[in-house]
C-alpha cells in the first residue's frame, strides 16, 4: 500500500466503523444485541441426530426456559455452549453460535469461562474430597506471589487459603445458604451440593450467562423457591440465564422466553406469556397428553398381614437424620413416605439398605433383618432404586442391557441357562426383556447396546428403575422415581409402579417430596419432619392437612385408621 | 456404654486395618526378622540410615503421580535410564568428583523431561491405565537402552573410553565402576554422627514451633492449638533423646555408627519441600483435583492432559536425581539392569509405607523406606538362622517386594469391586443363591 492513500484509508475505515456502530446502536435500540445466538446447530452423535437446526436468541437479562422431553437435546445444546469434551470427542457440531454479535469460538471449558459462560450442570460438577471452598474457587483460586513463581511462572503460586475462604463465604452468602466452607463435599447432602455449585457459578466476576440444566430436579419446593429468588435476582442484575426443567410451574412463573425442543428440533420459541403449562407440554411431547391410564381394583391388603416393621429405627445420615422411628408397612400396599428434603424422609430407605449407621429394629416378616449385613436385604428381595442422581448407581461405561440385566444380581434365575453343572446367561430372553422395558419406560435410546453413560440423564434415571423393576422383588423402595423425569414419562413411571403392585403383588414404599405424585399412588402418607415421623394420612387428606403435618405441626395428628376411613 | 459410638469406633478400626494391611504385614514380617537375625541395634541402625538416603528421593519421585490419579509410575524406570546414561556420558569424558556428578544430573534432566513429556502423552492416550501402560513402557524402554548403549555405542555415536568400553570396541560395559573421586562424591562431602545430627534437629525444630507460635498464626487458631501439641512431642522426644545419649550405652554406640550423608539428606529434604509446597501451589492444587475427577476438573477449566502431562515430567526427573544418588552411593553400577529393579522396589517401599494407588504421602515414603530397608537388612541373618541358608532370605527380599505389589494391587481392585457392588446394590452370591432357588 503506497503512503499518500493511508490517511484515506483511516479516514474511510473510520467512518464505516463509526456507521458500524450507530448501526448497531440503532439496532440495540429496536430490539437489543442478543448477547448469545444459537444459529442453526446441529448435532450427532454417530447416526443418531440429537440436534437438527436449534436457532434461537438470548438477550442479556433474560431468562430463556428450555424445555423438551428426556433426551431432546437439552444438556447437549447446553455442552456445546460449555465447549465440555463430550462435543469434541463425537465429532464436534454444526452451526455458529455467536455472543454480542461475534461467532464464539470454544474448543473447551476454559474458553466458554473466560467468555462469561457459568453452567450448573445436570450431574454434579464437583470434586468429591475437596472441600466447598476448594470447590467454590476450584481453578479460580485466589493466589500469592513467591520467589518461585517468579521463576517459575504462576502454576507455583500458593494458594491463599484465606482470601479462598473469605470469597466463598461471601459466596454462600450471597445465595443465602448456610454452610461451613471447610466441610467436604462428600459430606454434603444432595440439596446443598446444588447451592454450592450455584455458588461456584455466582463467584465468577464477568458473567455474562449463566445455564441452570435442572437445577431445582435435586430441590425441594422450598429451597428451589430460594433458587428461583437468586435467579430473578442474577437476571435483574443483567445477566442472561438459560433455564433447563421439566417443573413447567417454575417454567411458567420464572422465564422471559419458553424454546421447546422435540427430538432435537426447535418447535416452539414465544414469549412465556402466550403460553400455558398445558400447551407446553403438549408441544413437548407432540401429542395430547392423556390422564391416568388405567385404574386398578381394590386389593386385599390386611391391615394385620405386615411385611416390613421398624421399630424405634434412629439413621445417622448427613443432612437427612432420622429418629425413632417406627412403621408398619402391610404387604400389598403402595406406601409413600413424604416430607421436605433435610427432614428425614430419606433416612427411610437408608435403614433398611445399610448404607448408613442405625440403630433399632428393622422387622422383615416378623423376623429382625440384620441391616449392617451388605447385601442382606437383597437376599430378601428387597429392592430399591437411589435418590442419588449423579450416583444413580449405574455402571455408566456399561450398556443399558447390562445394567439392567447382567449386573442386576438381584434377579432370580429367569436368564440362567443351564446345563449340568454350567449356568449361562440366557442372551435371548435377557434382551428381549430388556427391550421390553425400554418400550415400557420409553427409555429413548439406539438400543439396548447403548451405553448407559451417554443416555440423558432422564434415561439414566429410567434406566435405574427399570434395573428394580425387572427384578419383581417382594419389596421395592423407590425414592424419587421422577426425578428429572419428563412429565410424560412421569406418568408411565407412575403407572408401572401400579401395575406391577397390582399384577404381582409387589409392595412399595415411595419416597417422594412431590406430595401430588405421593397423593396419585399411594394408599397411605407417612410424613416425617424435623427427623421424626408425624403421622400418616391417606391421599385424599386435605391439602391443609398436610401441609401442617409436613410443618411439624404438633396439633395435626394423623392415624393408622386414616386408611380405613377413604 | 452408647452403641452408636462403639459401632463407629469399630467400623473405624476395621477400615483402618483393611486400608493399612500391607504396612501391618510388612511390620510383622520385619519384627519376626529382626527377632531371628539377632543383630545389633547399632548395626541395623547405620545400614538403614545409608539405604534410606540413597533410596529415599526415589521413593518421593511416585508421589505425584498418585496426586494425579495415575497410581504407581511405573515410568521412573525411564528417569533412572536418563541418569544413567548422563554418568555414562560424564565417565566417558573422565569426569571427576562433584562436579561430574552435577554434570550428569544436568545431562540427564532433559533427557528425563523429554521422555516424561513422551510418557505423559502416552498415559494421556491410555486413562485408566496408566499403571500397565507404565510397565510395559518400561520394557520398550529397557530395549532402547540395551540398543544404545549395547550396539550403537562405539559404531554409531563415537565413544572410546577404555574405562567403559567393551574391548571389541562396539557397547559399553556390563559393569561400571566409578573411580574414588566419583564414588560417593556426594555423600563423602559431608557426615555426621546421629546424636550430633539429632541436637540439630531438635534446635531447628524447637526454634521453628516457638518462632511460629511467638509470630505467625495469629489468625487461625486451630493451627496455634496444632503448633503447641507438636512443641509438646518435640520436647518430649527432646527429654528421651537427652537421657538415652547420656546413660544407654548401646545408644551411644548406635549414634556414633550411623553417620548420615548431610548433602544427601539435604537434597532428600529438598524434595520433600517441594512435594509440600507444591501441596500448595495452584499446579499441586490441579494436579489433585484432576487426580479425583478427570471430568470435573475438565468442566472447570484445567487442562487435564497438560496438568497429567507435568505430573509425569517432574516425577520422572526426581527420578533422575534419585538414581543418580543411588548410584553414587552404591559406586558400582550394572548397565543393563541397574534400572530395572528400581521401579519394582521403590513401589514396593511406598507401598510398605502404607501408601495406597490413590494416596501417598512424604510420610508414607520414609515409613515405607525404612520398613523395606529393615526387611533388606535382616532377611539373609534372618534366612540363615532359621533356615540355615541365607539364600532363602535373599530371594525371600525379592519375592517380598514383588508380593507386596501385587498384594496392594489386589486390594485395590477389590475394594474397587466392593465400591461397585456397593453402588449397584448387588452382591455376587446373592445372584448364585437366587439360581440355586
Ligand atoms: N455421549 C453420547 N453418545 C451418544 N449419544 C449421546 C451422548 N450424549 C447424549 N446422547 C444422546 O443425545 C440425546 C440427547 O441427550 P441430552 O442429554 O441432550 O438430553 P436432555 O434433553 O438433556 O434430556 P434429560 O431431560 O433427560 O436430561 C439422547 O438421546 C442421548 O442418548
Ligand atoms: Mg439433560
Amino acid at each position: 500500500m503506497d503512503d499518500k492513500s493511508e490517511p484515506l484509508q483511516i479516514i474511510k475505515k473510520a467512518i464505516c466503523t463509526a456507521l458500524v456502530i450507530n448501526m448497531r446502536k440503532e439496532e440495540r435500540a429496536m430490539e437489543g444485541q442478543p448477547v448469545l445466538w444459537f444459529q442453526q446447530i446441529k448435532k450427532k452423535f454417530g447416526e443418531n441426530v440429537v440436534l437438527d437446526g436449534v436457532d434461537f436468541k438470548v438477550m442479556p437479562g433474560e431468562i430463556v426456559s428450555l424445555v423438551g422431553e428426556n433426551g431432546a437435546g437439552k444438556s447437549t445444546l447446553m455442552n456445546i455452549l460449555f465447549g465440555m469434551s463430550v462435543i469434541r470427542q463425537t465429532g464436534g457440531y454444526e452451526g455458529t453460535i455467536y455472543m454480542d454479535g461475534n461467532p464464539l469460538n470454544i474448543t473447551n471449558p476454559n474458553d466458554a469461562i473466560h467468555q462469561g459462560i457459568g453452567m450448573v450442570h445436570q450431574e454434579f460438577m464437583l470434586i468429591p474430597g475437596f472441600t466447598v471452598e476448594q470447590n467454590i474457587k476450584l481453578n479460580r483460586e485466589p493466589l500469592k506471589k513467591n520467589i518461585f513463581s517468579r521463576v517459575f511462572g504462576h502454576s507455583f503460586e500458593t494458594i491463599d487459603w484465606d482470601a479462598e475462604n473469605r470469597d466463598a463465604k461471601k459466596a454462600l452468602k450471597r445465595i443465602g445458604i448456610d454452610v461451613n466452607p471447610g466441610e467436604r463435599i462428600e459430606q454434603l447432602p444432595v440439596g446443598l451440593k446444588q447451592f454450592v455449585e450455584i455458588s461456584r457459578e455466582i463467584d465468577k466476576e464477568n458473567l455474562k450467562v449463566l445455564i441452570f440444566d435442572e437445577p431445582t430436579a435435586v430441590l425441594t419446593e422450598t429451597e428451589a423457591e430460594k433458587l428461583l429468588k437468586c435467579i430473578k435476582s442474577f437476571s435483574e442484575s443483567g445477566i442472561a440465564v438459560i433455564f433447563i426443567s421439566h417443573r413447567l410451574d417454575e417454567v411458567m412463573r420464572i422465564s422471559d422466553k419458553v424454546v421447546v425442543l422435540r427430538d432435537g428440533i426447535l418447535v416452539e420459541n414465544a414469549a412465556v406469556t402466550s403460553l400455558t403449562k398445558e400447551k407446553i407440554a403438549e408441544l413437548m411431547v407432540g401429542r395430547k397428553l392423556t390422564e391416568r391410564t388405567e385404574e386398578y381394583p381394590d386389593r386385599n391388603i390386611k391391615e394385620e398381614d405386615i411385611i416390613l416393621e421398624f421399630r424405634n429405627v434412629s439413621v445417622d445420615m448427613p443432612g437427612e437424620d432420622l429418629r425413632g422411628f417406627s412403621l408398619k408397612v402391610r404387604r400389598g400396599e403402595i406406601i409413600g413416605i413424604g416430607g421436605l428434603a433435610g427432614h428425614g424422609k430419606m433416612a427411610v430407605s437408608n435403614a433398611v439398605s445399610g448404607m448408613y449407621p442405625s440403630t433399632g429394629e428393622v422387622l422383615y416378616n416378623g423376623k429382625p433383618l440384620d441391616v449392617s449385613k451388605t447385601g442382606e436385604a437383597l437376599r430378601h428381595e428387597i429392592a430399591f432404586v437411589s435418590e442419588d442422581r449423579k450416583g444413580v448407581g449405574l455402571l455408566l461405561d456399561q450398556s443399558i442391557l447390562t445394567n439392567i440385566i447382567f449386573n442386576n444380581l438381584s434377579l432370580k434365575g429367569e436368564f440362567l441357562k443351564s446345563y449340568g453343572f454350567f449356568t449361562q446367561i440366557d442372551n435371548k430372553a435377557a434382551k428381549k426383556t430388556a427391550e421390553q422395558m425400554i418400550e415400557d419406560l420409553a427409555i429413548r435410546c439406539t438400543s439396548a447396546e447403548q451405553l448407559a453413560g451417554s443416555l440423558s440423564g432422564g434415561n439414566q434415571q429410567k434406566v435405574c428403575m427399570a434395573r428394580a423393576l425387572i427384578a419383581e422383588p417382594k419389596l421395592l423402595f423407590v425414592s424419587e422415581p421422577t426425578r428429572g423425569i419428563d412429565i410424560g414419562a412421569k406418568r408411565l413411571i407412575l403407572d408401572y409402579l401400579l401395575k406391577i403392585n397390582y399384577e404381582k403383588g409387589i409392595t412399595v414404599v415411595m419416597l417422594s417430596s412431590e406430595l401430588n405424585e405421593l397423593r396419585e399412588v399411594c394408599d397411605r402418607i407417612a410424613i416425617v419432619a424435623g427427623g421424626r415421623l408425624r403421622g400418616i394420612l391417606g391421599p385424599k387428606e386435605s391439602n391443609v392437612k398436610y401441609a401442617l403435618m409436613m410443618s411439624g405441626d404438633e396439633s395435626v395428628r394423623g392415624g393408622e385408621d386414616s386408611y380405613e376411613k377413604d | 456404654m452408647n452403641p452408636k459410638r462403639t459401632y463407629k469406633i469399630g467400623t473405624e478400626v476395621k477400615k483402618w486395618v483393611t486400608g493399612n494391611i500391607v504396612m501391618l504385614l510388612f511390620i510383622t514380617i520385619c519384627a519376626i526378622g529382626i527377632y531371628f537375625a539377632a543383630q545389633p541395634s547399632s548395626y541395623i541402625a547405620s545400614e538403614i540410615a545409608i539405604r534410606l538416603f540413597r533410596n529415599l528421593i526415589l521413593i518421593l519421585s511416585l508421589i505425584i503421580p498418585v496426586w494425579a490419579g495415575m497410581g504407581l509410575n511405573f515410568s521412573i524406570v525411564l528417569g533412572a535410564m536418563a541418569a544413567q546414561a548422563g554418568l555414562i556420558v560424564i565417565m566417558n569424558f573422565d569426569m571427576k568428583g562433584i562436579a561430574g556428578l552435577v554434570i550428569a544430573f544436568a545431562i540427564s534432566v532433559p533427557l528425563a523431561a523429554g521422555l516424561g513429556i513422551l510418557t505423559g502423552k502416552l498415559f494421556n492416550k491410555t486413562k485408566g491405565q496408566e499403571m500397565i501402560t507404565g510397565m510395559i513402557l518400561g520394557y520398550f524402554a529397557k530395549g532402547v537402552y540395551e540398543l544404545i548403549f549395547m550396539y550403537l555405542c562405539g559404531p554409531v555415536i563415537p565413544m572410546d573410553n577404555p574405562q567403559i568400553m567393551l574391548e571389541s570396541g562396539v557397547g559399553i560395559n556390563g559393569i561400571i565402576t566409578m573411580d574414588a573421586s566419583l564414588n560417593g562424591a556426594v555423600d563423602k562431602i559431608w557426615k555426621l554422627p546421629l546424636d550430633k545430627l539429632l541436637w540439630i534437629i531438635f534446635g531447628v525444630l524447637t526454634a521453628f514451633l516457638v518462632l511460629r507460635l511467638v509470630y505467625g498464626g495469629v489468625k487461625r487458631k486451630q493451627a496455634d492449638k496444632k503448633c503447641l501439641l507438636l512443641l509438646g512431642i518435640d520436647l518430649l522426644l527432646f527429654i528421651i533423646f537427652v537421657y538415652a545419649i547420656k546413660s544407654l550405652l548401646s545408644f551411644q554406640i548406635l549414634c556414633m555408627m550411623t553417620q548420615v550423608p548431610m548433602v544427601t539428606c539435604f537434597l532428600v529434604m529438598i524434595i520433600c519441600g517441594f512435594i509440600v509446597f507444591l501441596g500448595r501451589t495452584k499446579l499441586g492444587s490441579d494436579i489433585k483435583a484432576v487426580g479425583q475427577s478427570i471430568p470435573i476438573a475438565q468442566a472447570a477449566g484445567i487442562a487435564v492432559n497438560k496438568i497429567r502431562i507435568i505430573a509425569v515430567v517432574i516425577s520422572t526427573v526426581i527420578a533422575a536425581l534419585g538414581q543418580i544418588i543411588y548410584l553414587q552411593n552404591l559406586g558400582t553400577f550394572t548397565t543393563y539392569s541397574a534400572h530395572e529393579q528400581i521401579g519394582t522396589f521403590s513401589i514396593a517401599a511406598l507401598l510398605v509405607g502404607g501408601a495406597s494407588i490413590k494416596k501417598a504421602g512424604i510420610g508414607h515414603a520414609i515409613l515405607g523406606g525404612v520398613l523395606f530397608h529393615l526387611m533388606f537388612i535382616v532377611a539373609p541373618i534372618a534366612g540363615k538362622n532359621i533356615f540355615n541358608d541365607a539364600q532363602i532370605g535373599e530371594y525371600f527380599r525379592v519375592f517380598a517386594s514383588y508380593a507386596v505389589i501385587a498384594l496392594a494391587l489386589v486390594l485395590h481392585a477389590w475394594r474397587i469391586h466392593v465400591e461397585e457392588k456397593r453402588k449397584t446394590g448387588a452382591l455376587v452370591q446373592i445372584g448364585k443363591e437366587a439360581e440355586v432357588k
